[in-house]
């Protein structure tokens, strides 16, 4: 059934992805090739379809955002020339400005904590992503065997050189949203 | 006279794809230098959370590009992608006035960005003509990943779905590369971190896909990809590990690198750059494929005729 307000969602998505969400005609390319397509409430056709109809709800709160690994498949492949993997990231961006409670919460974890080593230092420190990663797990053992092999093999840098600073940026951006 | 945009993982986890990098460079007599003043293209997690800082934080590099005038080289196949992406999202007016407020400096995103692949593809009669025999014999599956060729709306360096590039170099080096179907799977990325259980079997996948199409090694040119599926392998604790190199590790031992100048203990899994001799080389797969019509009531040979339904058909 169509709802009032479905046009405007479309359009929402649209204009904030800049994709041509109402092409989508069903062919099923984004879902086939998709290789995480078996951890996905909704195929990206399926979440399409509910975009066009307007189920916010249904949309913003699904898992099939949270899952998508960006691997680019479906946006190479739609006939119909959709960055399918852009539109992912745009409702992924909605769906947490609407405080719908990410089906991965340790991914949203992960994003901000990356972001935050971007915003410090200019250039990330993978041992300091990992540190306050595990730590904000509450599983700060999780990964010391892994992290003791590449720090024995010279694979992880203790002192990351200095980088000029990009918080000015950071700010603009966040003032931006 | 071209900039080197390193990434974060090359100082770090991927050391030994920045280390052979720069000795291959230097070998073949082609002049890279680190772009100064770089910062992080902001990876998968900007794109994620702030479409804003996707653009910004890629397009603030490709200004100081732009101002040296000179070209650049992208060896990590996050950063090469996230750089184009964002070259191609500042064509559009509207958003290049969003990215020129954040960055608060003209901006200009004209720049020649160039994928380490395709640096070393214009040297490739050279390596050639200039290999030793160090490689002879050894069976290897070139591995692609997602983010070096499938980048939306870009002229790629190469076909999408079934890249040759690293096939060539391999040839020229005098290895052998093998066919095999998994060149552009995906080995699940960040997915090693958030959720180690998929991106292990993504990534184990790919290596045992490799292993039965008989490859002795696997070689990247992606940062992620070398970790995962060495991760992977060690995580796994594989005995017979296929050891995944850098593209660059490989062309070096054939120019003549030694094992420290290309950092090849820095491995995870084991290392044994030995070809396995062809009677222990596995088949392509382990039972033999099912001949046409068997199983389904139709002899061997015969072809299903089309009115059953086409059953042996597709």
């Amino acid at each position: 059934m169509l709802k009032a307000q479905s046009l405007s969602f479309l359009e929402e998505i649209e204009a904030h992805s800049g994709e041509m969400v109402r092409r989508c005609f069903q062919c099923d390319r984004c879902a086939t090739g998709c290789p995480m397509i078996a951890q996905m409430q909704h195929a990206p056709n399926e979440l399409f379809r509910l975009i066009q109809l307007g189920d916010r709800e249904t949309v913003l709160s699904s898992n099939t955002f949270w899952f998508c690994v960006s691997c680019y498949t479906c946006s190479v492949r739609c006939p119909n020339d959709i960055d399918i993997a852009h539109v992912m990231d745009t409702l992924r961006e909605l769906s947490l400005k609407e405080g719908f409670s990410p089906a991965l919460p340790q991914a949203r974890d992960f994003h901000q904590i990356f972001l935050d080593c971007v915003r410090r230092r200019g250039r990330v420190s993978e041992l300091e992503l990992m540190a306050r990663y595990t730590l904000k797990l509450r599983k700060p053992f999780a990964r010391l065997a892994v992290g003791w092999e590449l720090l024995r093999k010279g694979r992880l840098e203790l002192w990351p050189r200095g980088a000029p600073s990009v918080r000015q940026l950071f700010q603009q951006a966040e003032e931006q949203r | 006279m071209m900039r080197f945009y390193p990434g974060c993982t090359l100082s770090s986890s991927a050391r030994p794809y920045g280390r052979s990098i720069f000795w291959v460079c230097e070998r073949l007599g082609i002049e890279i230098k680190e772009l100064p003043d770089w910062t992080c293209c902001g990876a998968t997690s900007a794109h994620a959370l702030n479409r804003d800082l996707a653009y910004a934080l890629p397009a603030r590099n490709l200004a100081i590009a732009h101002e040296l005038g000179d070209d650049l080289v992208v060896a990590c196949s996050a950063c090469y992608s996230r750089l184009k992406i964002a070259q191609r999202a500042l064509e559009n007016p509207q958003t290049r006035e969003r990215v020129a407020r954040v960055l608060g400096r003209p901006l200009d995103g004209r720049v020649q960005i160039n994928n380490i692949l395709e640096v070393l593809g214009a040297q490739m009669a050279r390596i050639q003509k200039e290999k030793s025999k160090a490689l002879e014999g050894l069976k290897v599956a070139c591995y692609y990943g997602c983010l070096a060729t499938r980048i939306p709306r870009i002229i790629s360096f190469d076909d999408r779905e079934n890249p040759t590039m690293m096939e060539r170099l391999v040839s020229a080096a005098g290895a052998t590369p093998i066919e095999w179907p998994a060149k552009t799977s995906c080995c699940g990325a960040s997915f090693s971190v958030i959720h180690e259980a998929i991106a292990l079997k993504m990534s184990s996948q790919i290596v045992e896909m490799a292993r039965r199409a008989g490859a002795d090694v696997l070689v990247t040119s992606c940062p992620f990809c070398q970790y995962n599926l060495d991760w992977a392998q060690w995580q796994l604790k594989q005995s017979h590990a296929v050891p995944v190199l850098f593209i660059t590790q490989l062309v070096g031992l054939a120019l003549g690198g030694s094992e420290r100048e290309l950092m090849l203990g820095a491995h995870l899994a084991d290392l044994d750059l030995t070809p396995r001799p062809p009677s222990q080389a596995p088949s392509p797969l382990c039972s033999p494929l099912p001949q046409r019509g068997e199983g389904m009531g139709v002899r061997v040979g015969e072809r299903p005729s089309p009115c059953r339904g086409g059953a042996g058909e597709g």
